[in-house]
């Protein structure tokens, strides 16, 4: 098996340096995170490894920096001959790790002209192992300290602390080589402060490391102040919420028709969102009571939030000042009484002979008349409505600062409540058919003498009575001859039913995409794709040796596809999978109802 | 001679035919012999059934011509069904009654569910067909009828017949032609008479075929000559046509049973599949 040692591409040595950096997993794998170059004196490595040692390391992996080994120069080898072989092995004696690395390179040169791995035995005795092939891969340090391993394998910090019980299945190695980064990022960071710097020059100038150097908070005043402001404003907030809570867990919300009522107003289920998600990004951060979230993914909230908000703010200015709103009141009388006339319309067609089907004309004229009377309290139900329908969209429309979706999900609702008329016909037509439907099949197995058994699920023969077999067929026949005009009407209503809940799944899409974008990975990944790695490749540069493959590491960003299915934000206002059109069809020709398929369910899925 | 054991070996060829094989042979085990008269006289269920078919169609037409007025219709039909009624239970001295331990009440609660019901739907059935071409209705009813007509319990032991299907086949058909009448009281008179003539009479019928043959046998005669007086003063052309009919019905088709009876050749022997015998219990002790 090839041994791979992961080596900075900055901080190729010019002369001879001790190699830092820890182990990979079991595997025969190092990664190096600095060089240290001569003269050190092995108390203050000691104390400076001590000192940087990471705090959270992940309990199924040791990422505690060590010497790893060393790294011979060959121009100033010749010189110190015999000095330096003698540091080599005493070094490695002095440091007493797992294993010893033993890298030469030519002056000037990029890649090593050998390299060799001593494994220390039961006896403390370093013995020469020498793999295959060593696999030399040169990582930009920079790229690879700041990015996020996103790979499929790969997942949270969090859930990987609960994948330990799962002992089997080991982390891939390059999930092992991030996390390996980023739990010793304190070696890159720059010195705190100007004090700490003097001391740390009086006490471990003598450590010369040689590594990537972060450039360090100062480097963004945005930052700084964004990090002073975060305190205070996360109390304010939580004081904010502390005042709305009461309003969500109220247990009025618990009286029987209430929840009921709540799930079916879209607002209602979005204002829980919208709390929900404040709630999470407003708690202190040591609560864990609503699931604490990764920074990205906080980020990624806030950011969707503040989009949202600006949308709405946009619409706002761009509605109120012009009117648009008193012009869509104003409209809505006129627009009930259009619809109305429409239907009025259809419903007379359907009355008559519509379209030259034979329909039944009593029973045409009966259900018309019934329907036209539906109309007519529907427009008085609007007329009364009317007054209120202002106000509600001039304080409604307020609430599209805490976000454009809130006011789109009002608008679902609006949307419902004006066609009550529309969903009330669908309810009438689809019940009366199904009846239909329903009697007509199993007259039909009376007809042909037969009947369902239920006990064998199955269609058994059967000895009817002569009164049941008249009967029956009497009635029969007269569901057969309605047939044709019920299942018109049915047709035609179910049809207007669909465009009403096609309209509201356009609007709870929109809020769907709203609510899940996430702004903030997206951006990171159009910026810098970098951050966001999917994969690795390996470039070969050079095979010096029969032994030693040159390869460089390029991180691979995540697609921007990967980046959307990965990051979406739940939301409460969900669009459930739409139904597949040969369901649809089943359902509508069952009779059975056609449930709108946007409707909310359970917040955090 | 090789026994018929399959999970024994018995040294033999799988495709060996012993000389014997055909000795077994039996022809024509289970042929009935017909006498032509007693087929003939059988073939009166059928022709009275043909009967009853046109005797609602003829009354149906007469309706529509306005000839015969419902009440007539109504009273004559519940007159000869009081008869049957009477009849039927006299004709067994009441055994069938007692033995299906059938009330009165029962009876009667039957006739009110009839005539109320049809009373109370005749508007609407009057109206259902409607808008409905005329030319789909008699189609509709044609089929229907034939469909009773196949369908129904002749008294042959057959997997095609079913009385509730053919029963229902002809209640469908009188609905769609009571539906074409002039009034709800006529398509209340209709569906009434097709309910007496389809589901009561055959069961009068019935009992009369068990009890005498003479009265089996007139009663053939008699529905043959109602219908073919009645069909001539209606439409000559169909009377010749039914004669020309049950002439066949009666007569011809049984004597070409009765002729192919000899070309009859079945063969049994030991290929044929096992049969079970319904009394096993000689077989289990």
């Amino acid at each position: 098996m090839a041994a791979k040692v992961y080596f900075p591409s900055c901080c190729l040595p010019a002369q001879s340096a001790v190699l830092l950096g820890c182990k990979l997993g079991r595997r025969d794998s190092f990664l190096v995170l600095a060089t240290m170059s001569f003269p050190f004196t092995p108390n203050r490595v000691k104390s400076f490894l001590a000192s940087v040692a990471p705090r959270d390391t992940p309990p199924w992996c040791d990422f505690r920096p060590e010497v790893l080994g060393i790294c011979n120069v060959s121009a100033d080898w010749r010189v110190l001959d015999d000095e330096s072989s003698l540091t080599a092995h005493s070094l490695c004696k002095i440091f007493n790790g797992e294993a010893w690395l033993e890298v030469e390179l030519h002056a000037g040169s990029t890649s090593p002209s050998s390299c060799n791995i001593y494994r220390r035995d039961t006896n403390g005795h370093y013995n020469l192992r020498s793999p295959r092939t060593v696999v030399f891969a040169h990582y930009n340090q920079r790229e690879a300290v700041t990015v996020r391993w996103l790979a499929e394998d790969s997942s949270d910090f969090t859930s990987m602390e609960e994948q330990t019980a799962d002992v089997t299945k080991e982390p891939s190695e390059m999930a092992l080589f991030f996390t390996a980064l980023s739990c010793n990022e304190q070696i890159f960071l720059p010195p705190p402060c100007e004090d700490d710097l003097e001391e740390k020059q009086s006490t471990g100038s003598s450590v010369c490391l040689r590594h990537w150097q972060d450039a360090g908070p100062e480097g963004s005043i945005v930052v700084e102040l964004g990090k002073a402001a975060c305190r205070p404003i996360r109390r304010v907030g939580a004081w904010f919420l502390a005042l709305v809570a009461p309003l969500f867990i109220c247990r009025l919300w618990t009286i029987a028709p209430l929840p009921w009522i709540g799930d079916c107003l879209s607002t209602w289920l979005q204002l829980h969102h919208q709390h929900d998600r404040l709630r999470v990004v407003f708690s202190p951060p040591v609560v864990k009571v609503p699931p604490r979230l990764t920074p990205p993914r906080c980020a990624d909230m806030i950011c969707s939030m503040l989009l949202d908000s600006l949308l709405g703010l946009l619409l706002i200015s761009h509605i109120y000042p012009h009117g648009h709103l008193e012009a869509a009141t104003d409209a809505l009388p006129v627009f009930t009484q259009a619809v109305a006339g429409h239907l009025q319309e259809l419903l007379q067609w359907l009355m008559g002979a519509p379209a030259g089907l034979k329909l039944n004309s009593t029973l045409a004229c009966t259900l018309g008349r019934f329907f036209l009377y539906h109309i007519h309290l529907w427009l008085s139900y609007v007329s009364m409505l009317v007054p209120y329908v202002g106000p509600v969209l001039w304080y409604g429309g307020l609430l599209a600062t805490l976000g454009v979706s809130l006011l789109l999900s009002m608008l679902i609702d609006i949307t419902s409540l004006l066609t009550v008329h529309v969903y009330c016909f669908y309810v009438y037509a689809a019940r009366l058919y199904r009846l239909q439907v329903c009697g007509l099949s199993s007259l039909w197995r009376l007809f042909r003498g037969k009947k369902w058994n239920v006990l064998r699920h199955r269609v058994d023969s059967c000895q009817y009575d002569v009164d049941q077999l008249f009967l029956g067929t009497l009635l029969f026949t007269i569901l057969l001859f309605l047939l044709p005009t019920t299942a018109l009407f049915y047709l035609v209503f179910t049809l207007l039913r669909l465009m009403v809940i096609g309209g509201q799944v356009v609007l709870s899409r929109t809020i769907w995409l709203i609510n899940g974008l996430p702004v903030f990975s997206l951006v990171q990944r159009l910026l810098c794709g970098y951050n966001l790695a999917g994969g690795v490749e390996f470039e070969v540069l050079t095979q010096t040796s029969k032994s030693i493959l040159n390869v460089s590491m390029q991180i691979q960003p995540l697609s921007v596809w990967a980046v959307l299915r990965r990051f979406w934000l739940p939301s409460r206002v969900m669009v459930h999978r739409s139904p597949n059109p040969t369901q649809l069809v089943a359902t509508i020709l069952s009779g059975e109802l056609v449930q709108p398929w946007y409707r909310g369910g359970s917040g955090w899925g | 001679m090789a026994r018929k054991v399959l999970y024994e070996r018995s040294g033999l060829p799988d495709n060996h035919v012993s000389r014997n094989f055909l000795e077994t042979l039996r022809r024509n085990v289970r042929v009935r012999k017909y006498s032509y008269w007693s087929v003939v006289y059988e073939s009166g269920v059928v022709t009275q059934q043909l009967g009853s078919v046109c005797i609602f169609v003829l009354c149906w037409w007469l309706m529509e011509t306005g000839t015969l007025v419902p009440s007539q219709l109504f009273t004559s039909s519940l007159a000869l069904s009081f008869l049957g009624y009477y009849l039927y239970d006299v004709i067994d001295g009441g055994t069938g009654r007692r033995c299906s331990g059938r009330t009165r009440l029962a009876d009667l609660k039957s006739v009110l569910i009839f005539l109320s019901f049809t009373y109370g739907l005749s508007p609407l059935l009057k109206t259902l067909t409607e808008t409905i071409s005329t030319d789909t209705i008699y189609a509709m009813t044609t089929f229907m009828l034939l469909g009773h007509l196949l369908f129904f319990d002749y008294g042959a032991n057959a997997a095609i017949v079913s009385s509730g299907l053919s029963l229902n086949m002809a209640l469908f058909a009188s609905v769609c032609l009571a539906s074409r009448l002039a009034g709800p009281l006529h398509t209340f008179t209709l569906i009434t008479f097709a309910c007496e003539l389809f589901a009561l009479w055959p069961l009068l019928q019935k009992k009369l075929k068990k009890q005498s043959t003479g009265c089996h046998g007139m009663l053939t005669v008699l529905f043959a000559v109602v219908v073919v007086t009645a069909l001539a003063m209606v439409a000559p052309a169909c009377a010749a046509l039914a004669i020309v009919l049950l002439f066949l019905l009666s007569f011809l088709i049984p004597l070409w049973l009765v002729k192919l009876q000899l070309y009859k050749d079945n063969i049994h022997g030991p290929w044929d599949e096992a049969e079970i015998k319904d009394d096993l219990s000689g077989v289990l002790h």
